[in-house]
């Protein structure tokens, strides 16, 4: 495992230049797009200005329009100066820090992981559109690993509006290394939950688990009670506590038909150029410690366990 | 009257459901323990396919082979619940001891079939660990049922006992085994 320290130093090696670069030609890009907002606001200065001189009587709200329009303008310039640099910034930086990791991983930042596979991992998510970026495919330690950032939109009538719920995550894919039929599912905390499953015929029954600090965090549902324990043994169970801590999110684990699904949330878009500039090393730090937390995941499960093969 | 009803509708009410309550912790132990004596015989199974294949090589763990016979025996004839998990936790303990000696054997510790075996009574005892846990689990729901107030009532009523736990052995040598098997 790769420490923050050595991305450091690989970041002012091999990648500050390169970014440094970029950031100069995307300052060169926001004076020309300047020069378009000024010509914009003096035309539209002009245009409301001859507005006024016919209809006095609304000088204050042609100001307040212009003000407004300026505002909005300033923007809207401002963001097709960076937006030709946002797949830049991918290939420039998530691209190296995937490479960093291990050079054996592919990282495609159009790309997510398939809607089919989402759908097999069973995770209830009722969703009207499906979409995501940075997929990153490889192989560690002999396991085959996938996972990218998803988001899901549902809308919802309720009471003449119309209401969105957004899911955000990171969604991650491995094979699992214990024979199984069956399945069991992995859950945050939920008091709720637990009450209906208890009471209600469902198929997946609460399981509770005998590590106080993993039932502290995790509710566990499992389609037979032996199969819960036969997947969540005491390291197992230690194991995800430690995923747990690393990610510090919400965080959902199904492990179906010899898979194991994990879904973690996250309240923004990840990955992205979010900032003014593209040389900064607080944002890269960070991108790179979930991008090697999610790496590592099969390295902490230990999926390579594989000693009873398929 | 009325309240009389009232209090006696709440009070059926409260019966059923501690009765229910009662009948599916009960039903959940014995709904496990059938799912345990699924895969205590498959280890018993497992065990004439090890001999064959073992025994007559590893003369000097004669003690061991005839121990794991016998309690294998007593355990398939068991009738009785806690005494058929008591036995087979006894069980577990010279098993291991075999599968740890094979290791002394180079001549086994080469044969496919003995590998075989080895990994099968592996995964087995994991699966028997997962089991015991399970079953422990509804044994300590079930028990915590017919001792607590107002469900103890009920139950001593029904005449329901409190179970014993599947104890571990006392020595769980699997994880060198399955170092063993790793190597």
């Amino acid at each position: 495992m790769k420490t923050i320290e050595e991305f450091e130093e690989f970041y002012n090696e091999k990648i500050k230049e390169n970014l440094q670069t970029k950031d100069k030609e995307k300052i060169a890009k926001e004076k020309t797009y300047k020069i378009y907002f000024y010509i914009f606001v003096a035309i539209l200065g002009l245009f409301f200005a001859t507005l006024s001189v016919f209809h006095f009587e609304y000088t204050a709200l042609f100001i307040i329009s212009f003000l407004f329009i300026s505002f909005i303008g300033k923007h809207f310039f401002k963001s097709l100066a960076k937006k030709p640099f946002l797949p830049i910034y991918k290939e420039a930086l998530i691209k190296e820090i995937v490479g960093f990791i291990d050079e054996k991983l592919e990282y495609f930042p159009e790309k997510h992981i398939s809607k089919d596979i989402f759908d097999k991992s069973s995770f209830n998510t009722v969703y009207d559109t499906y979409t995501g970026d940075d997929l990153v495919v490889g192989n560690i330690n002999g396991v085959d690993i996938e996972f990218s950032e998803i988001k899901t939109e549902r809308e919802e009538q309720k009471d003449d509006k119309k209401v969105t719920y957004v899911f955000h995550g990171v969604f991650f894919v491995a094979n699992f290394y214990k024979n199984m039929e069956g399945s069991v599912k992995i859950s945050p905390n939920n008091a709720l939950r637990t009450f209906f499953s208890s009471i209600l015929n469902v198929k997946h029954k609460k399981a509770n688990m005998d590590l106080p600090e993993f039932e502290k965090h995790f509710d566990v549902y499992a389609s037979d009670q032996i199969l819960a324990r036969y997947i969540l043994s005491h390291s197992f169970m230690e194991r995800v506590m430690v995923v747990y801590k690393n990610l510090k999110r919400p965080l959902f684990i199904n492990i179906i038909d010899g898979k194991i699904y994990i879904l973690a949330k996250y309240d923004t878009t990840l990955f992205e150029f979010v900032g003014d500039k593209m040389d900064d090393i607080k944002i890269a730090k960070e991108y790179f410690y979930i991008m090697s937390s999610f790496i590592n995941i099969a390295e902490i499960l230990k999926l390579d366990l594989d000693i009873f093969k398929k | 009257m009325k309240i009389i009803i009232i209090t006696l509708a709440i009070l059926i009410i409260a019966i059923v459901m501690m009765y229910n309550f009662l009948v599916r912790k009960k039903n959940q132990v014995d709904n496990i323990y059938s799912n345990v004596e699924v895969i205590l015989k498959k280890r018993y199974d497992l065990l004439p396919n090890l001999f064959r294949v073992t025994e007559a090589i590893m003369k000097h763990e004669r003690a061991l082979f005839s121990e794991v016979a016998s309690l294998r025996s007593e355990a398939l004839n068991a009738k009785d619940t806690d005494l058929k998990l008591k036995l087979d936790s006894k069980l577990s303990n010279p098993l291991n001891g075999i599968l740890v000696a094979i290791e002394n054997y180079p001549e086994l510790k080469s044969n496919k079939n003995v590998l075989h075996l080895q990994a099968s009574l592996v995964e087995i005892e994991e699966q028997i660990s997962a089991a015991r846990r399970a079953y422990n689990q509804s044994v300590t729901d079930y028990n915590n049922a017919i001792e607590m107030i107002p469900t103890n009532i009920l139950a001593k009523f029904l005449g329901y006992k409190q179970r014993d736990l599947y104890q571990a052995p006392s020595v769980i040598l699997t994880t060198q085994a399955k170092d063993l098997l790793k190597k």
